[in-house]
């Protein structure tokens, strides 16, 4: 068990024991089925020991559990006992976590004073919260009960529900897909942010991930144990280590144009589906801040708390400042680069621009400290004649020191008349080459591939999480007397491996 | 005065239209809401079926809670 006492003398191991059981309960970290690396079948988790949670109603944002509270002690897993204070050990961490950052004390309304919970509401592999309660169940599959309860990650998850309501009420009902989509990433995102409260978790997680925080990790992974009795009885539904994974690679798509359902590994407007955007640009930004942090240095866990703590009061300022409108998640996201410390805001539009919440313009213009340059360049031909001839992109928005951009990218004739497939009915009207390039060039902005040097306008100051490694960038910016041009460095996986791409 | 004139109805106009985009997108959000069967109408015991997160009511629908998945 973690942070488990020292043996002891007999005696004073029943001392001490009696001393723990009125201070210590055993409780899970985020999830029972949370690994480093995932195994298949996943096994459960090591324990760890906590201070008893002090759930009354004395303090913001009060919590009830209505089932009967056991005598505070640890309990071995698998009991209701110690469901029970794993329940109310992630509810009052993450309840105190949000009462610090929101300055909320109390709850919606129509919620009551306390925010009522009932740990097995029935039988369902869910959760609920319906502005009177967190419902939580249990449900059998393969031989094993799931207790969805039992998961800090889904009780966290609940109570940012709740949390987000208390603080946005107006999002509840919107009615739009992506404000419907932002209230499930809040929940992911509390359930991530809780969990970084816990000084193992973010010593676990450093350690994991070698310190870039966008890599996949227990944290990262969210619901393992609901996820794996979901995908027993729904293999496509749900990613296959867990319920869902913040490390993903989705970009930002007008969700008219998704399908309703979609397998996990593709994206639909189903809310829960369409929410993994923006959780994954907020771990992107995580990262991104914790890079901030450490200023090239290894990452401690006093600077994660510290990340945590600073993303999540941004995070709080623009839910209260965007507009509830059809297109929430670029409003947040914006005003999130608005709400950040300037040291931090680059982190921040980085975060969102990899994944498409915010484009690349929009980001800069969120971020208006970032100067522009506007001095035109001439387009000039290539000197090598393997490449194909230079186009000029023009590229103002990008903030750049120039606003053209040379890419090598004058196309040779087609030789085949093809062309992708639209959405709706037909064909992809076929792209002019300055168009390709363009897009070309906006991808690898989007994706951090370029390498800029020592050049820090514009776009190029933007903080990425690939940002710490020369090594991943395919490409370079350099100056040619006055023209900016773009070269490929080197092609790679396209995975982060750090290792396998020269 | 004519200009002014010009722009209340291009400020009319633009809220016309946003009020059509606006409605389009509710649209949509209710289309996914039925299509996915996430929404129902409470039995006679008061509850809403399992799974179900938003309540039918006037040929419309109200979200009532939110899902962990």
């Amino acid at each position: 068990m973690k942070n488990s006492p020292s043996k002891t003398s007999s005696r004073k191991k029943t001392s001490a024991k009696v001393v723990e059981s009125a201070t210590q309960i055993s409780t899970w970290e985020n999830d029972p089925f949370s690994q480093a690396v995932p195994t298949d079948p996943p096994t459960l988790a090591t324990p760890i020991l906590r201070p008893v949670p002090q759930l009354g109603s004395t303090g913001p944002l009060p919590i009830t559990i209505n089932e009967p509270q056991p005598a505070p002690r640890q309990y071995n897993s698998g009991t209701p006992e110690f469901r029970y204070w794993t329940a109310a050990e992630a509810l009052r961490r993450g309840g105190d976590f949000w009462a610090r950052i929101t300055g909320l004390g109390k709850w919606f309304t129509s919620v009551g004073r306390d925010l009522s919970v009932n740990l097995d509401a029935g039988e369902d592999f869910n959760a609920f919260y319906d502005r009177q309660n967190l419902d939580f169940f249990h449900g059998s599959v393969a031989g094993l009960t799931v207790f969805s309860g039992e998961s800090p990650d889904v009780v966290c998850h609940e109570l940012g529900h709740a949390v987000l309501d208390a603080l946005r009420p107006q999002l509840f009902n919107a009615g739009f897909t992506e404000t419907a989509a932002f209230h499930e990433s809040f929940g992911d995102m509390s359930a991530i942010l809780s969990a970084l409260q816990l000084p193992s978790m973010r010593q676990d997680v450093l350690l994991e991930t070698h310190g870039s925080l966008s890599r996949s990790s227990s944290l990262s992974r969210i619901a393992e144990q609901l996820g794996f009795a979901i995908q027993k009885v729904a293999p496509s539904a749900v990613e296959g280590d867990c319920l869902r994974n913040a490390a993903n690679s989705f970009f930002y798509r007008d969700p008219a144009t998704l399908p309703p359902t979609a397998p996990a590994s593709t994206l639909s407007s189903e809310p829960h589906s369409f929410s993994r955007i923006f959780t994954g640009a907020f771990l992107d930004v995580l990262a991104g801040l914790l890079s901030v942090q450490a200023d090239g240095n290894i990452p401690t866990d006093g600077q994660l708390l510290q990340v945590s703590e600073n993303a999540a009061r941004y995070l709080v300022a623009a839910v209260r400042t965007a507009a509830v409108v059809p297109d929430y998640y670029s409003q947040v996201a914006a005003a999130m680069v608005d709400a950040s410390d300037p040291r931090d805001r680059n982190a921040v539009a980085g975060g969102f621009v990899h994944h498409g919440v915010l484009s690349l313009s929009a980001a800069v213009t969120a971020g208006s400290g970032v100067a522009r340059v506007a001095a035109a360049a001439p387009v000039k031909p290539g000197k090598e004649p393997a490449d194909l001839g230079y186009i000029s992109v023009a590229c103002a928005e990008y903030g750049l020191e120039s606003d053209t951009l040379l890419v090598h990218a004058t196309p040779e004739p087609s030789r085949l008349q093809a062309s992708g497939a639209a959405f709706g009915v037909g064909s992809v009207p076929q792209v002019g080459s300055d168009k390709a390039a363009k897009d070309f060039v906006e991808d690898l902005l989007q994706l951090g591939r370029i390498d800029f040097g020592s050049t820090k306008a514009g776009v190029s100051a933007f903080a990425h999480p690939f940002a710490h490694s020369r090594r991943v960038k395919t490409h370079e910016i350099v100056k040619e007397g006055k023209d900016l041009q773009l070269r490929r460095l080197r092609f790679d996986c396209g995975f982060d491996c750090g290792g396998c791409c020269s | 005065m004519p200009k002014k004139s010009r722009a209340g109805r291009g400020s009319y106009a633009k809220k016309t239209k946003s009020k059509a985009a606006l409605q389009d997108q509710r649209e949509l959000y209710k289309r996914g809401v039925l299509i996915r069967g996430e929404a129902g109408k409470r039995g006679k015991d008061g509850k809403l079926p399992p799974g179900v997160t938003h309540e039918i009511v006037d040929g419309d629908v109200v979200r009532v809670r939110y899902s962990m998945f």
